[in-house]
């Protein structure tokens, strides 16, 4: 597995971040809360085992990319707009 | 009395060992059968200490011998693999040429990568760059050591047969496989009554400046060797242990969570060498072997379910098969130095080739044994420093609860999976560890005084709750991957509390139980494959079970308690487990079904 960022531009990041809070919103969110592009995703329990694997696997729809075991780390996906940092706007 | 010399003049003369290339031994028969039955010891003893296997190649780039300072090290050492030009004019001089072979030796391209020296290096190079949180591996592979000295059959090979295990991470983890190590070590010397002593050692650094590192190894004692008696006086090291502190993190830049450089160690083995020293105590002669029966190390029971057809030991001296029996020790056998603890295990089960899986599993079971009674210090437990961490024991006592459901939970598997006769061993062992998790875990808890305690009624209010649920027909698939999945979650679980508890008694009580479950995830996982490989129309139903997966502690706690929110060895792992099943990488599944 490789990683190579690029499908998508700076000017995609705004569209990444707002696209994954729209995702995570309907999909993830426990009723009530709303995650922003600055929430911790694992601090309060948001993402759990299952759920980054669907975080990844939304990333990796959306970019196109593959990425890589070294790059699951927690610090990677810590916030939608970290994600959006690493692996969109490269 | 045999010594190395006359032990390898017989089987010379019996045409059991030769020598094709100086340095390099080649075996056949009854020695072979031992060689194998000692590799088969040694993966045994890898795979039960829960290192996972590597096929590592025979080639080593010859610059992670370079970043791992291999050459101011031990270049004396080094041999690499070279081939012939592709160039047409050099390859018909060389198919002209009327001494072919010289010619080709001549017309050789430069090095093209390293034999390598040792294993290990292969993980520090898979490693390099990464962050790991504890990474082990194990492989058996060819090594070369080109020695000045000279080589001289089964005691020192300019190729050599090596089973090595290493662990990437921090400093105490690789402090304790050092310790583990001598004692897996002794204890296997003494099942194969060999005469053995572990000292402390050091590398033969060739460079000045490497040399420091030499004195430095026996200053701070970090390294040891096992050595064997190989008669007329003499002994080989046939286990080394070693310490390497951060050196290959550093070399690597393998590092750990908190950024620190990762900390190294392997446990090699030597195959010819305890094949030697087996033969010099035990003769040449397959029949003189030490009948050990079922008690550990029936090197004999081995040696025939390596070879599959009768030998000589078969011949003359009736098997004994699988069943109980002792015979005394050779004369000869010392009585060691380093006995097996209390209550640890003594060895492995031997068992025929096509044994049933549930008798591996019954062996690690075994192997893996503790004693809430003798294993665990309760005398010993600082109450105040363990109510110091009141959320972590709220969280131990919630993992109490779940371990407490097994009765529940594993029932339900067995009557969904009782045409698997594996299964129903699998469950029971985990039925009884489980048990023994939940009664350590309870008096913990008491014996420290947290409240609220657990009470009878609490556990039996849980368990009604759930008596009417039970896995739905023909969904024996799914449960087993829940269950795999929720097992392999709990090691990690387990391991994280141990890392965090500051009370040494919970630590490593914490941490035997994150090793029962890292057994019980295995079998979970060898009972899917098992059925994978009956019919592989299964493997999208395992996908789909893993992406929905919900641990069966759902039905205990109102939340599962997790030790290290986003524990991404923990998930990866959790990946890899369905992938090594499947084939297929479960990202991508879950990317087609999102």
């Amino acid at each position: 597995m490789s990683s190579t960022r690029g499908l998508h531009r700076r000017a995609d990041a705004g569209a990444f971040v707002e696209a994954m809070l729209s995702w995570l919103n309907e999909r993830v969110a426990p009723p009530g809360v709303t995650i922003g592009a600055d929430t911790p995703l694992f601090e309060n329990g948001l993402i759990d085992s299952m759920r980054i694997l669907e975080l990844i696997a939304w990333t990796e729809r959306e970019t196109g990319l593959t990425i890589a075991d070294e790059q699951v780390r927690m610090d990677n996906f810590r916030t939608p707009r970290r994600i959006a940092e690493v692996f969109v706007v490269g | 009395m045999w010594t190395a010399e006359s032990v390898v003049a017989q089987l010379r003369r019996e045409g059991e060992l030769w020598e094709p290339v100086p340095g390099l031994v080649a075996l056949r028969g009854d020695a072979l059968h031992l060689f194998r039955a000692v590799e088969a010891r040694l993966a045994e003893l890898a795979r039960s200490q829960a290192f996972p296997e590597w096929h590592v190649p025979s080639g080593l780039a010859l610059d992670t011998l370079a970043r791992a300072c291999y050459f101011d090290s031990f270049p004396h050492w080094l041999t690499a693999a070279a081939h012939l030009s592709d160039d047409p004019a050099a390859l018909e001089s060389v198919a002209r040429a009327p001494d072919p072979a010289g010619a080709a030796a001549r017309a050789l391209e430069p090095a093209a990568c390293a034999l390598p020296p040792a294993l290990c290096y292969h993980a520090y190079a898979r490693l390099a760059g990464r962050t790991v949180d504890a990474v082990r591996m194990s492989a058996q592979g060819t090594c070369w050591r080109h020695e000045a000295e000279g080589a001289r059959a089964l005691a020192r090979g300019w190729s050599f047969t090596m089973r090595e295990m290493v662990h990437v991470g921090s400093p105490e983890e690789v402090a304790r496989l050092v310790r583990d190590g001598m004692e897996w070590a002794a204890r296997l010397a003494e099942e194969l009554g060999l005469r053995h002593e572990t000292v402390p050692a050091s590398d033969p650094f060739f460079a000045p400046t490497a040399k420091g590192r030499a004195l430095l190894q026996r200053v701070k004692e970090l390294k040891h060797e096992l050595r064997l008696d190989i008669g007329a006086g003499e002994s080989v090291a046939a286990a080394s242990f070693n310490d390497h502190e951060s050196f290959f993190g550093d070399c690597f830049d393998i590092r750990l969570a908190d950024g620190r450089s990762a900390a190294s160690g392997c446990v090699a083995f030597g195959v010819e060498r305890w094949t030697l020293a087996f033969l010099v105590v035990h003769g040449p002669d397959s029949a003189r072997w030490p009948e050990l029966g079922a008690t550990p190390g029936s090197l004999r029971a081995e040696v025939r379910a390596s070879a599959g057809t009768a030998t000589r030991a078969e011949s003359r001296a009736p098997a004994t098969g699988f069943s109980p029996g002792t015979v005394p020790l050779p004369p000869g056998a010392s009585p060691g130095t380093v006995p097996p603890p209390p209550g640890s295990s003594r060895g492995t089960v031997p068992r025929p080739p096509d044994a049933p899986l549930y008798v591996r599993h019954a062996a690690a079971s075994d192997r893996g044994a503790w004693s809430v009674e003798r294993d665990v210090a309760w005398e010993r437990i600082d109450r105040e420093g363990a109510l110091g961490q009141p959320d972590l024991l709220g969280r131990l006592r919630d993992a109490a609860l779940i371990e407490s459901f097994h009765p529940v939970n594993l029932a339900r598997l067995m009557r969904i999976c009782h045409d698997d006769i594996d299964a129903g061993v699998c469950f029971s062992l985990e039925a009884y560890e489980g048990f023994k998790h939940f009664h350590a875990l309870r008096r913990y808890l008491d014996v420290v005084g947290f409240e609220p305690s657990i009470t009878e009624e609490e556990l039996v209010r849980i368990r009604e709750g759930s008596q009417d649920r039970d896995v739905p027909p023909g969904g024996a698939i799914e449960a087993l991957v829940g269950f795999m999945l929720s097992e392999h979650l709990a090691s990690y679980f387990f391991r994280r509390l141990a890392e965090r508890a500051r009370e040494p008694v919970l630590a490593d009580m914490l941490r035997l139980i994150a090793a029962d479950e890292v057994r019980h995830a295995q079998s979970a996982s060898d009972l899917i494959a098992k059925r994978i490989a009956r019919d592989d129309s299964l493997v999208p139903r395992v996908l789909d079970a893993a992406t929905s997966f919900r641990h069966y502690g759902s039905e205990v706690v109102a939340e599962v308690p997790v030790a290290m929110p986003g524990d991404e060895v923990a998930i990866r792992t959790f990946a890899g487990r369905i992938e090594r099943l499947c084939g297929v990488r479960l990202v991508d599944h879950v990317k087609r079904n999102l």
